[in-house]
């Protein structure tokens, strides 16, 4: 408990100056930092609060690190690790934890990183440690064909889920397409092409399994109810035997430069609503203007204040609605403007507007109000993000992976406070020219002409500027 | 030109990058005979439910409140009974229509001036409706309380409803309606209820694109002024605030607030008619979602710690019988569940899943064999084991955060379960047998009397339906009846 207090006062205080006073005290996470011999990072972050623990591990390795015509393999290989290995039996994972009183267990991948996750009574915490480092170890004893084949349908089945039965699902691969040329490995979304999916091979899984699971290209968070030194000693026992591995590197592959605007229509039978996306590559996370972005897609797309929201679907009602982001990722970022027209609207019209106001932040500095009112809302996203244990275990992580370092939350804020309307000026007009943007529009079906020949779908066009 | 230089380069880049994944062989890891176990685990902590402070204002609104101080942050729900319950037949969807509108603006503040407003204190003030309840909440970081709960008391004492902001939400909600249509989830979720409550029952009826006109800000005037009223209202309030501090904060900004809502009709009983089969057309749809439903007991059932770890072994996690049959033997779904959706008085048993299109009568069958393995067969041990101590083990976990024990809360309080229901439950669930389990399936779980609601791909998925309804099939002899996304029949 006093552990805990001594963090959130810390944080109190912080949030008690004034935004904008350079002497506000910096949020500190309790966290202890280490390596085992074999490389793998432990990240301890007491908080005895509730009886509980979060353990989260994380690979450095995702949809990224994938080769051409394998995409979507690190997520498939996510699910295979959930599939059992040496001492803990074919599908046990979530028997086990279930029975623990787990109340959370999952994996995600992204471009960027894969992670495992379980939040389970504090006094589980060593069944998480078996099990994370049972499939660390071995998890190619019970690899097989039947498995794969199995789980490859799942994923075929949560692609068809996310992307394939849903409006606008189509849309989000044509962005991509058109951002990142062959063969740059963000191109086909995490999720993957089926017919990749289709070509993996059991060889594949353990070949994967080899190079990006060894210990030393891994870190595990324990957040929780937990004393300091029962954690090393059981972190110590269930993982310090095991061999060190090279890590391996990454093949980090620079956005490829895009000769725009480019723009593709896409028929959706699922979309009633014409759609325009602009979107352009950015910089990377955490790299310099990635902030900034963040402050100008607040003014740009916030909900109910943005510039876009409050012109084209409060006042013109052009829109049903309005999306502004700066989506972050490793080796280069993607800054998205999305917009989905209202029936009535004039889609050439809408995108003049959009156009002219993206022309418009290029030219003139965003007012001091709108810079201080993001900067507003992403301070008090970080508290509310502090709630979950597997948040902030995750939030560790992160800044871990990247800064190299779990405590960057004070460092990440400065760099928000740091930003001003001249600094957002700047890293717009370097970023959202209109000789690197791609235009996707998705036309609903029944919008189109039923008779003709209008070429869809495969159409990829440069078109004129702005 | 572009086209033709994207190829070059696609094929250049295949020649170096579909080589298979090079990988050096692992070493050998080092085994060890305590791997072979599940570790023993030490002592569970005792449950520990947060101190909960529930007094009255003088206008005789209930407070709930639970202090606490783990993060600066304050979050508070004000909830008044009637939702779109309250909806008059052929005015579907006005009552949740004109809580959204009180939710855009006040009388001093038009919508653009109020959403700034509340932007410069990083403040979430919103209004809701569910179909028996309809609240106003806010959460805020403690710093921005004073001001941030001006603005909430203002829309709960002056909202804006103004003419133009109706219009918008209005065009808003039907497009969203329209586009609901093309989605196989979307539509199951719309049209689940009314294959629960019957068609004409107030929690079952169907808002569309008709049943949203006619509203006018003074229908939602009246409506506010006569339902959003103290007493008989529960305002719950979680996060960084003594009692003291709320009354003394409360105390100048709900002056002139009094009143009372006139009763509510009760509902009228279900009218669920069993053994349909309803399928509804999303041409060219990938996956069909498919939905088993049948009415279930009340959560004050005394039954119920028997009936959740049934309902658990049977669909309720990942771990469950329909979940491990559909995606993990089949490969039909991403995820299939089943569970009891508990409303004041009683529930529905829905089992949902998304599967692939030609699955779509595969995985019925499945359910209802699933369905009826349960009553015909009583559960394994290490089922109830499994379930009986993950449910006890999870039960802190729903008390984590501020937004939780919120939720918490208000589940129970509408559901009419005391605020310490939790802290009874492990000796309950310890006690439950597994002829409880088996005797709680007997009961409640009803495969002669469930009803299939299936969309997707008509003419994909209705020859596998038909073979669902031959002699000795899970729905012999019942006829299918196509009902469009409105749920009518067509």
């Amino acid at each position: 408990m006093p552990r805990q207090i001594l963090f959130f006062l810390s944080l109190a205080a912080f949030l008690t100056s004034p935004a904008w006073a350079a002497d506000a005290a910096a949020p500190e996470l309790r966290t202890i930092d280490y390596r085992l011999p074999n490389g793998l990072r432990v990240i301890l972050h007491p908080d005895h609060s509730a009886p509980l623990v979060a353990v989260d591990v994380w690979y450095d390795v995702g949809s990224g690190d994938e080769v051409l015509g394998r995409s979507g393999f690190a997520h498939l290989f996510e699910h295979m690790m959930f599939q059992g290995s040496r001492h803990t039996g074919e599908d046990q994972h979530f028997n086990l934890l279930r029975k623990s009183g787990a109340s959370n267990i999952n994996g995600t991948t992204n471009t960027d990183r894969t992670n495992y996750f379980e939040v389970l009574p504090a006094n589980q915490l060593e069944t998480a440690l078996w099990l994370e480092s049972d499939r660390m170890g071995w998890l190619p004893d019970l690899l097989t064909q039947n498995s794969l084949n199995n789980q490859r349908d799942v994923v075929r089945n949560e692609r068809r889920q996310r992307y394939d039965n849903v409006p606008y699902g189509k849309e989000r691969f044509a962005i991509n397409q058109l951002l990142y040329a062959e063969p740059h490995p963000y191109r086909y979304l995490t999720i993957g092409r089926h017919e990749d999916l289709e070509a993996a091979k059991l060889e594949d899984v353990r070949a994967f399994f080899d190079k990006w699971y060894a210990p030393s290209n891994a870190s595990l968070c324990i957040a929780g109810d937990f004393d300091e030194p029962d954690a090393r000693r059981l972190v110590e026992k269930w993982f310090a035997d095991f061999p060190k591995m090279n890590r391996p590197t990454h093949v980090i592959v620079p956005p490829p430069p895009v000769a725009g605007p480019l723009r593709q229509v896409v028929e959706d039978p699922f979309a009633r609503l014409r759609r325009v996306h602009f979107a352009w590559h950015s910089p990377a996370h955490f790299a310099k203007g990635d902030a900034e972005l963040d402050i100008l897609a607040s003014a740009l797309g916030a909900p109910g204040t943005g510039r876009l929201e409050q012109l084209l679907v409060h006042e013109k009602q052009w829109a049903q609605s309005v999306s502004v982001s700066q989506a972050s990722a490793r080796m280069s970022s993607v800054f998205h403007v999305t917009v989905d027209l209202r029936p009535e609207a004039d889609l050439a019209v809408v995108e003049k507007a959009v156009l002219a106001e993206i022309a418009r932040v290029c030219e003139e500095p965003i007012a001091t109000a709108e810079v201080r009112r993001a900067i507003v809302s992403i301070e008090s996203g970080f508290v509310w993000g502090l709630e979950s244990l597997i948040a902030r275990a995750d939030t560790l992580q992160q800044y871990a992976q990247t800064l190299g370092k779990p405590d960057g939350f004070a460092w990440d804020l400065q760099r928000y406070r740091d930003a001003d309307a001249a600094k957002v000026l700047l890293v717009a007009r370097t970023v959202l020219t209109a000789s690197a943007r791609v235009e996707v529009v998705t036309m609903p079906a029944s919008a189109l002409p039923q008779a003709g020949s209008l070429p869809l779908a495969t159409a990829t066009t440069p078109t004129g500027g702005k | 030109m572009h086209t033709r230089s994207f190829f070059l380069l696609f094929l250049t880049s295949t020649a170096i990058f579909s080589r298979p994944i090079q990988a050096t062989p692992r070493p050998e890891f080092p085994d060890a005979p305590f791997r072979a176990q599940q570790p023993p685990a030490g002592p569970p902590a005792a449950l520990r439910l947060p101190h909960v402070e529930a007094f009255a204002l003088p206008n005789g609104l209930e407070v709930v409140l639970v202090a606490r101080t783990a993060l600066p942050t304050v979050q508070l729900d004000l909830e008044v009974p009637g939702g779109s319950q309250l909806d008059a037949p052929g005015r579907e969807g006005q009552t949740s229509l004109c809580v959204a509108l009180a939710g855009e603006s006040t009388e001093k503040l038009e919508r653009v001036a109020y959403r700034e407003a509340l932007a410069d204190l990083a403040a979430n003030v919103a209004t809701w409706a569910n179909r028996e309840q309809m609240g106003l909440s806010l959460a805020v970081l403690k710093r921005n309380l004073p001001q941030a709960l001006a603005l909430w008391s203002d829309v709960l004492m002056h909202p804006g409803l103004r003419a133009r902001d109706l219009q918008l939400l209005t065009a808003q909600r039907k497009t969203l309606i329209t586009q609901q249509k093309t989605s196989v989830g979307g539509l199951a979720a719309r049209l689940q209820p009314l294959v629960t409550w019957g068609a004409q029952h107030p929690l079952g009826r169907v808002t569309t694109v008709a049943s949203l006109e006619g509203v006018t800000p003074e229908t939602c005037s009246a409506l506010w002024q006569a339902r959003v009223l103290p007493k008989g209202a529960r305002l719950y309030v979680v996060g960084d605030i003594t009692r003291a501090e709320l009354v003394a904060a409360l105390k100048p900004l709900l002056a002139g607030w009094q009143g009372q809502a006139a009763a509510l009709p009760p509902l009228p009983p279900p009218q669920f008619t069993p053994h349909q089969l309803l399928l509804v057309d999303v041409p060219d749809s990938a996956q069909a979602s498919v939905n088993v439903v049948h009415l279930g007991p009340a959560r004050t059932d005394p039954g119920y710690p028997a009936l959740s770890l049934m309902a658990a072994i049977l669909g309720g996690g990942f771990s469950s019988r329909i979940n491990m049959n559909l995606r993990e033997q089949h490969g039909w779904a991403y995820g299939a569940r089943g569970t009891f959706d508990f409303v004041r008085g009683g529930s529905a048993w829905l089992v949902t899943a998304s599967v692939r299109t030609d699955a779509a009568g595969p995985a019925l069958q499945e359910i209802f064999k699933e369905m009826q393995r349960m009553r015909d067969e009583p559960a394994s041990q290490a089922e109830l084991d499994r379930e009986r101590d993950g449910s006890i083990g999870g039960l802190p976990a729903r008390w984590v955060t501020s937004g939780a024990i919120l939720n918490c809360l208000q589940m129970l309080h509408f559901l009419g379960l005391p605020l310490d229901d939790d802290a009874k439950m492990p000796a309950r669930w310890q006690a439950t047998t597994l002829e409880q389990v088996r005797a709680a399936a007997q009961a409640h779980i009803q495969p002669k009397e469930a009803s299939v609601l299936v969309v997707g791909d008509a003419a994909k998925v209705l020859p596998q339906l038909l073979e669902l309804t031959k002699p000795g099939a899970p729905l012999d002899g019942v006829p299918v009846t196509r009902l469009n996304a409105d749920g009518q029949p067509h």
